[in-house]
């Protein structure tokens, strides 16, 4: 009956440890792909003439369309402290889920480290969801500021996106409270022999 | 806490070492150590079964129950 029960549990771990370790891999993959997409769209928004070369020409506001080459330096400067603020948020929140899987693969649950690490996760996902709520309207401003007045456009949008990143997020920080409730359990099953 | 393990009194009653009953028991000497100072906060049945079953003696003899002074 023991012996039943652990391996059952061992195979349990094998499984979690498995999980991580492909979760840790499709994280590190990421990665680079959102360095790559996000130098694209650094470089198609500061040297329009590049544009044409990444595919990346135009940037929507609500409706309508705008070439990265009508606009000024000072707003294509702009526009890349947006996406450098996004791909910064984009980058902690996946390097903390890398950070989570590493530890979960060494089958560190309920570690003081794991604890802050999915606390984190669930912070940078809110913070994801927030800056592309606020990214929206301010990134419709910043195209549309050489407008007359009158004619400046801002456009609030709230997208399927945002919605889930914020649950997600906030599902997250409740996991990491709950599992420190967990961890506290586990410390006190440590004293019992 | 007002429950006292003996267990040190009955290995040496039994003449056992610690080392001896960690093995035959199948918890690790620090686990035997913490059981032997009462730093736990609890002892698991089947662990106490096997105590009892290698020292050939009862629960009682290793959980004792001192009410505290007050």
């Amino acid at each position: 009956m023991i012996h039943h029960v652990t391996s059952t549990r061992s195979r349990r771990l094998q499984r979690i440890q498995l999980g991580a370790r492909l979760m840790k891999w499709a994280v590190s993959a990421c990665v680079p792909v959102l360095i790559i997409l996000t130098a694209l769209l650094v470089l198609s928004v500061l040297f329009p003439q590049v544009a044409a070369l990444t595919g990346e020409q135009t940037i929507s506001i609500g409706d309508s369309e705008r070439a990265f080459a009508d606009l000024s330096l000072v707003q294509r400067s702009a526009l890349t402290i947006l996406a450098l603020c996004m791909f910064t948020l984009s980058f902690g929140a996946l390097w903390t889920l890398r950070s989570l899987c590493l530890q979960f693969q060494a089958l560190e649950f309920f570690s003081a480290r794991s604890l802050k690490t999915v606390v984190s996760l669930g912070t940078w996902l809110i913070c994801c969801a927030l800056f592309e709520f606020a990214s929206d309207p301010l990134a419709s401003l910043i195209v549309t500021l050489d407008y007359p007045a009158g004619e400046r456009i801002i456009d609030v949008t709230v997208d399927g996106g945002e919605i889930f990143s914020m649950s997600l997020g906030a599902l997250l920080l409740l996991f990491g409270w709950i599992m420190s409730e967990a961890a506290l359990l586990a410390e006190e099953n440590r004293q019992i022999i | 806490m007002p429950i006292i393990i003996e267990l040190d009194v009955m290995l040496a009653r039994r003449k056992m070492r610690s080392k001896e009953l960690a093995e035959r028991i199948g918890i690790t000497e620090q686990n035997v150590s913490l059981l032997k100072s009462g730093k736990v906060k609890g002892v698991r049945f089947d662990t106490l079964e096997k105590i009892c079953e290698v020292l050939d003696c009862q629960p009682g003899d290793i959980l004792i129950y001192e009410k505290p002074e007050t």
